[in-house]
């Protein structure tokens, strides 16, 4: 019986050691998951700061950004990212990119960008009838915002930069084409009059018109040049001036010309218009408005020249029924040497800097000039000059 | 295969995308087809017929894929509207397409045999019209109803630009017997792109077709003639 109790004894001597094990083991246990608790949240307290810290970063970014998970889906983009790709968050998060830029040939680039593992940059034109350029760089990432690899596209608009390289690059070809065809022209003639043809007298005499007429054409692109350059560099001289009567003046320098043409070349002034400006300048600008328009307009077609006084400001519009200009080349057309029609635009005399000059001085004058026109429909270019010391 | 709920609608998901780059490829072409025609580039009026054939690649591809669609998942409502306006939209794009080549062909002859002039505005034409098939492609892509509005609108502008614009070809034709291939051949040009803007007006009706449920002519010029 002893012997039975003491085994009872025992047993429960047992029971309570490995009781008391098993409470200990436990409590390690519960104190190990609660350190591991707190040592996870203090990741993720972290790594969330993080991620806010970026996208803070990219928030502030003035390059759109686009982040892309695996399938290609958008997870993430910052404000200028929504702004350039002219859309939200909300409506992006969750889709394919083509979704936002409708370009299959940027899917296809960032595609080709993730298979090679490296970054890439490219410009892309995009689809509709602004012509935008966007400069996409893109950065396979072997761990992004979510902890798996992910794609960082940084999007930044260049289309103001790739009209201006267009303007340079045409204007360099433009500007050596101007001035080496008349050289080229006159050194092929000489060349010709020297090996004989000096002596053929109807050869030579049509060879001598020629040279006249391309060193005429070379003279007209210096003078233009220079005035250009005086536009540029030199306050305008102001004087007060009666507008009605310089316009006048124009107008009756061109109207032989116009009736040689069969043309109606009108004037409507506001009367006693007066202006404080360079007269000069302003006389240049009128001249070459209206001579463009007798140029550009056909037999039985009409210019008509408006002056009035609105408020502070003088406005002078020279219209025409001729052959306009094509919608494309509306933002160009004040480009110096740039033509429209270059086979038309030489032949007829220009030297492609005269609205050039027309931009300069006006601007120069804090004024401004403005073009509308429809294709073979006609044109109207409105000047508009600040007149504040009248009053 | 029956799909889950989320697996089909990531199938359609997919789809949409696939018929974005179908669209994408299709204004590429009549805005390759286009610079050919100005820049008299015989080169890039090549690389736009011979690239024709991936846009019928992707029309035969999405159009199996809708009916893979249809046949395993049995689509209803919104769903079966969306499949269903896939495998028309894919047939207006490949039209699109088309005449992009079209016109490329018409780039390459004028390359070759005749003197480049100026004769009618036909890029305004085509920058309207490529501008219609995006916002046609944007409505599909946003569920915007308004983006339909629009396209049935600038329909109208695109008709009559050309309507502005073969006359402008008769009268050169008629002024300058010399200009008669070339205007003829713009003629056509000029009827291509009035045909896409018709089609982007097509992908247009669709779209609120998936968004309304209703079937309905929005173009004018479709109710009347031209």
């Amino acid at each position: 019986m002893i012997g039975l109790v003491l085994l009872c004894v025992v047993l429960a001597a047992g029971n309570l050691f490995l009781f008391a094990r098993y409470r200990k083991s436990e409590s390690d246990s519960l104190e190990k998951q609660r350190e591991l608790k707190a040592a996870n949240g203090r990741l993720a307290a972290h790594a969330a700061n993080n991620n806010q810290k970026l996208r803070a970063l990219s928030a502030s970014s003035g390059a759109g950004m686009v982040i892309l998970d695996q399938k290609g889906r958008v997870v993430h983009t910052n404000t200028a990212g929504e702004r350039i790709l002219n859309t939200t968050s909300e409506e992006l998060v969750g889709h394919a990119l083509i979704q936002a830029t409708l370009s299959s040939e940027m899917q296809q680039f960032v595609t080709q960008a993730v298979a090679a593992g490296r970054p890439l940059t490219q410009d892309f034109q995009m689809p509709g009838s602004q012509s935008r350029v966007l400069r996409v760089s893109v950065y396979p990432l072997a761990v992004g915002l979510s902890g798996e690899p992910e794609t960082m596209l940084v999007l930044v608009d260049v289309t103001e930069l790739h009209r201006l390289e267009t303007i340079r690059r045409d204007f360099v070809a433009n500007v050596s084409h101007e001035l080496r065809t008349p050289l080229a022209s006159i050194r092929a003639i000489a060349e010709t009059l020297h090996e004989g043809a000096l002596h053929d007298p109807e050869v030579a005499t049509s060879f001598l018109e020629t040279i006249i007429r391309e060193t005429d054409r070379l003279g007209r692109i210096s003078q233009d040049l220079l005035i250009l350059s005086d536009a540029e560099s030199k306050e305008p001289v102001k004087e007060k001036f009666d507008l009605g009567a310089l316009l006048r003046e124009v107008i009756g320098r061109f109207q032989k010309h116009a009736q040689q043409s069969r043309l109606t070349l009108n004037l409507r002034v506001t009367p006693d218009l007066w202006l404080v400006a360079s007269r000069d300048q302003v006389e240049q600008v009128l001249v070459n408005l209206v001579d463009n328009a007798i140029k550009y307009t056909g037999e039985g077609g009409s210019v008509c020249v408006e002056a009035t006084r609105e408020g502070s400001k003088v406005t002078i519009s020279v219209s025409d029924t001729g052959i306009g200009i094509m919608q494309q080349d509306l933002p160009r057309i004040f480009e110096r040497f740039y033509r429209v029609d270059k086979a038309r635009s030489r032949e007829s005399g220009g030297t492609g800097l005269g609205l050039s000059i027309v931009k300069n001085i006006i601007e120069a004058h804090d004024g401004d000039v403005k073009v509308s026109s429809e294709f073979n429909r006609g044109s109207s270019f409105t000047v508009v000059l600040p007149n504040s010391e009248i009053s | 295969m029956s799909l889950t709920r989320s697996q089909f609608e990531e199938e359609l998901e997919k789809l949409r995308n696939r018929i974005l780059a179908m669209g994408s490829e299709a204004d590429r072409a009549v805005a390759d087809a286009m610079l050919a025609l100005g820049e008299r580039d015989v080169a890039l009026a090549e690389e736009v017929i011979d690239a024709d054939d991936r846009i019928d690649e992707l029309d035969l591809e999405i159009e199996g894929e809708c009916m893979r669609l249809i046949a395993l998942q049995h689509p209803l409502a919104r769903d079966l509207r969306l499949v269903g306006t896939g495998l028309k939209i894919i047939t207006d794009l490949e039209r699109i397409g088309d005449h992009a080549v079209d016109i490329a062909k018409v780039a390459r002859k004028l390359a070759r045999n005749t003197v480049h002039r100026s004769l009618a505005d036909l890029p305004r034409m085509a920058t309207s019209v490529r501008q219609m098939l995006k916002t046609a492609l944007d409505a599909f892509v946003r569920h915007d109803l308004s983006l339909v509005e629009k396209v049935v609108d600038a329909d109208d502008e695109v008709d009559d630009l050309f309507h502005e614009i073969r006359e402008d070809l008769h009268k050169a034709m008629q002024k300058d017997p010399d200009v008669i291939v070339e205007a003829s051949y713009l003629l056509f040009v000029a009827h291509y792109l009035e045909r896409m803007a018709d089609h982007a007006v097509n992908i247009a009706e669709r779209v609120y077709f998936v968004e309304t449920g209703q079937l309905s002519q929005l173009a004018k010029s479709h109710k009347t003639g031209s």
